[in-house]
């Protein structure tokens, strides 16, 4: 069971992490992925695959103090 | 002229602005306004679970500002470590303020495990600025751990209170040799002149631009205060004469009808 910023999410499993963000129109200049804990680097997208039990958190910019 | 040999040195960066704007809470339509005419040249921003949908505030940042991110919604020094490192991958820049705030009521920062997120993400190269209740004792130890300012708050966050702190702000003021950035609680462009008369070297605001009825007009009003304040401590106040009073106008020649 692969889990999304907490929360379950299926069909993902073998997609590249490229791919994946590319399916959800995620903003790549304001994107982080953490892979279970670690980051992926925005050069490691296209070949970082999604993994069975991953979980992947997907952090962004926003308005803050 | 005097502004550019002013310079606020944060990291071996050095900015002609001494106000820092927030990103929090107002439209991300009005962050372009807010900039000008703060004159800003850093604005803050937080990091959040990316929602699909949602805009990207990076495309409403205009050239050459500095990203300031926050660790804000970490509770202990490990969360916070783990915010920065998100952040510089998002960034590309090594600043971080760095906030650790377990208290949900007064959004009290903790300086114990502040300093010691401090010292690890000063050792990765971090330009670590950290948030703090102020105290001379912390103040001294987030030195020597690195810390490129120190930013204690003046009064809770969002509060627009003011200098609730400004006794202890000043101590850190005199004692520590780094810049000392007033981050919280500023509420009115008054409170900042106030904050940077006394000698800080810079102030942040955002709740008080986010609660403003003219966001763009009291951007404006906190650069001119910022700046006055700063004009003034260069130009160092007169005294106080705490009782009786002082002529400004000659005594003597005073023309008399008898």
């Amino acid at each position: 069971m692969v889990m999304v910023n907490g929360e379950q999410e299926s069909g993902v499993i073998g997609q590249t992490i490229a791919e994946f963000l590319k399916q959800r129109n995620a903003p790549i200049d304001n994107i982080v992925v953490e892979q279970n804990g670690t980051i992926v680097h925005r050069s490691e997208f296209d070949t970082t695959k999604i993994g069975e039990n991953d979980k992947l958190e997907l952090i962004s910019f926003v308005g803050g103090g | 002229m005097a502004n550019e040999k002013d310079a606020l040195m944060i990291g071996g960066h050095a900015f002609t602005s001494r106000f820092i704007l927030g990103s929090g809470k107002y439209s991300y339509d009005l962050i372009d306004s807010a900039i000008n005419n703060a004159k800003a040249q850093i604005i803050t921003m937080a990091l959040r679970r990316n929602k699909t949908g949602k805009e990207n505030i990076l495309n409403y940042i205009p050239e050459g500002i500095t990203i300031l991110p926050n660790t804000s919604g970490s509770t202990n020094a490990e969360e916070a470590i783990r915010t920065a490192r998100i952040a510089r991958e998002l960034s590309g820049s090594d600043f971080i303020k760095l906030e650790v705030v377990p208290d949900k009521k007064y959004l009290m920062p903790d300086n114990y495990e502040t300093l010691k997120a401090t010292e690890v993400l000063a050792n990765e190269g971090f330009i670590v600025m950290p948030y703090m209740l102020p105290d001379l004792n912390v103040a001294h130890q987030l030195v020597d751990a690195g810390a490129a300012t120190v930013m204690p708050l003046g009064a809770p966050i969002g509060t627009n209170k003011g200098l609730s702190t400004k006794d202890l702000i000043q101590i850190l003021i005199d004692e520590i040799d780094l810049p000392i950035i007033v981050d919280a609680g500023i509420g009115r462009p008054s409170q900042a002149a106030e904050a940077m008369e006394m000698g800080a070297a810079a102030v942040m605001a955002n709740t008080s631009m986010a609660t403003a009825g003219n966001i763009p007009l009291m951007a404006e009003a906190f650069k001119l205060a910022v700046e006055a304040g700063r004009k003034a401590y260069l130009a160092k106040p007169g005294r106080v004469i705490e009782h009786g009073a002082v002529a400004s106008s000659p005594l003597t020649g005073v023309s008399a009808v008898k």
